[in-house]
């Protein structure tokens, strides 16, 4: 018998799904869905292969897989509240960082020192205080389950940064900014987050 | 008052189309219905997210079937709608109705 080759390459019913594809959907569907997800998408490209529906049914499957890792690996990550505070404590860590490397161009800043003192003095404050109310954002947007323990850990992460830098670079350990500096660290976090929950609340509204 | 939750577009259509195909009704089947049945490009991942939001909010339940060749040696897994899920599905189309019906787009007058 001779089978003809399909658009996508392989036999018409001997097709194999792309094997980089399906590990890493199954690396990112809750174990609960895996089974039946990939069963699933195997089942409709051979059913695709076999009466030609679409152009390819192997790219039809890739693209399948494109779209469902980013929906797929978000909700895992949502099921799971370590995971979740993980990667909210990280983001918020990482926007506070990017945020205070933006202030430190001089193009940004330049304009800033131009301003009469009273206002400067001000505008510095709300400056030094912002890179901390980034990162509350952050943390709200993302730390749906447990948003305290992650406000906790970026603002550890946040207050012990500087002293882990300076332990790296010179194998000396300095004690850090004193007991104001962590209130208003965490004051400016509880602050971001606290803003991210009453925006949410309104939009639900 | 405590404001009752309502089913989402994508929710109104997944649920409707496991009413349609009956009580086995499983992941491949509801996809190639959505898409037969609204022409949109649909992806498997979005039936999914919702398939597992929908048990979550106990609209449907789920048992795992049997693994047949086809799917690679990989089992099925049936949803099927229960009470509170018939009863979201016809507050929805009722109050959707009940905003058209009356319009000029004529619903309910043909």
């Amino acid at each position: 018998m001779t089978r003809r080759m399909p658009k996508g390459g392989g036999r018409v019913g001997d097709v194999s799904p792309p094997s980089i594809s399906t590990r890493l959907l199954e690396l990112v569907l809750p174990p609960s869905l895996r089974d039946a997800f990939v069963g699933d998408l195997i089942e409709e490209l051979r059913r695709r292969q076999a009466s030609e529906v679409g152009s390819s049914p192997t790219r039809w499957y890739r693209r399948q897989v494109l779209r469902s890792i980013g929906p797929m690996a978000w909700r895992r990550l949502n099921a799971s509240a370590v995971a979740q505070t993980a990667l909210s404590t990280g983001a918020g860590f990482a926007a506070g960082w990017a945020w205070l490397w933006l202030l430190n161009q001089p193009l940004i800043l330049g304009p800033v020192f131009r301003l009469p003192g009273s206002s400067l003095a001000i505008v510095l404050v709300l400056l030094e205080a912002s890179p901390y109310l980034i990162a509350g954002l952050a943390v709200g947007l993302l730390a749906t389950a447990k948003p305290l323990l992650a406000v906790l850990a970026t603002g550890a992460l946040v207050w012990a940064w500087p002293l882990l830098r300076a332990w790296w670079s010179t194998g000396e350990l300095h004690a850090p900014g004193g007991l104001w500096s962590a209130v208003m660290i965490l004051a400016c976090l509880l602050l971001g987050v606290w803003i991210i929950q009453l925006v949410r609340r309104r939009l639900s509204a | 008052m405590r404001k009752r939750s309502s089913l989402g577009e994508f929710e109104l259509l997944v649920l409707a189309t496991i009413v349609r195909l009956g009580d086995r009704a499983y992941g491949a089947e509801i996809f190639r219905e959505l898409e037969e049945q609204t022409g949109r490009d649909i992806a498997m991942g979005a039936v999914y997210t919702t398939l597992y939001r929908l048990e979550e909010k106990g609209l449907l339940s789920s048992e795992v079937g049997e693994a047949t060749p086809v799917r690679g040696g990989r089992a099925r897994r049936y949803f099927s709608i229960e009470g509170a899920g018939v009863e979201a599905v016809r507050r929805s189309v009722q109050a959707l109705g009940a905003l058209i019906g009356d319009t000029h787009l004529g619903w309910g007058t043909t």
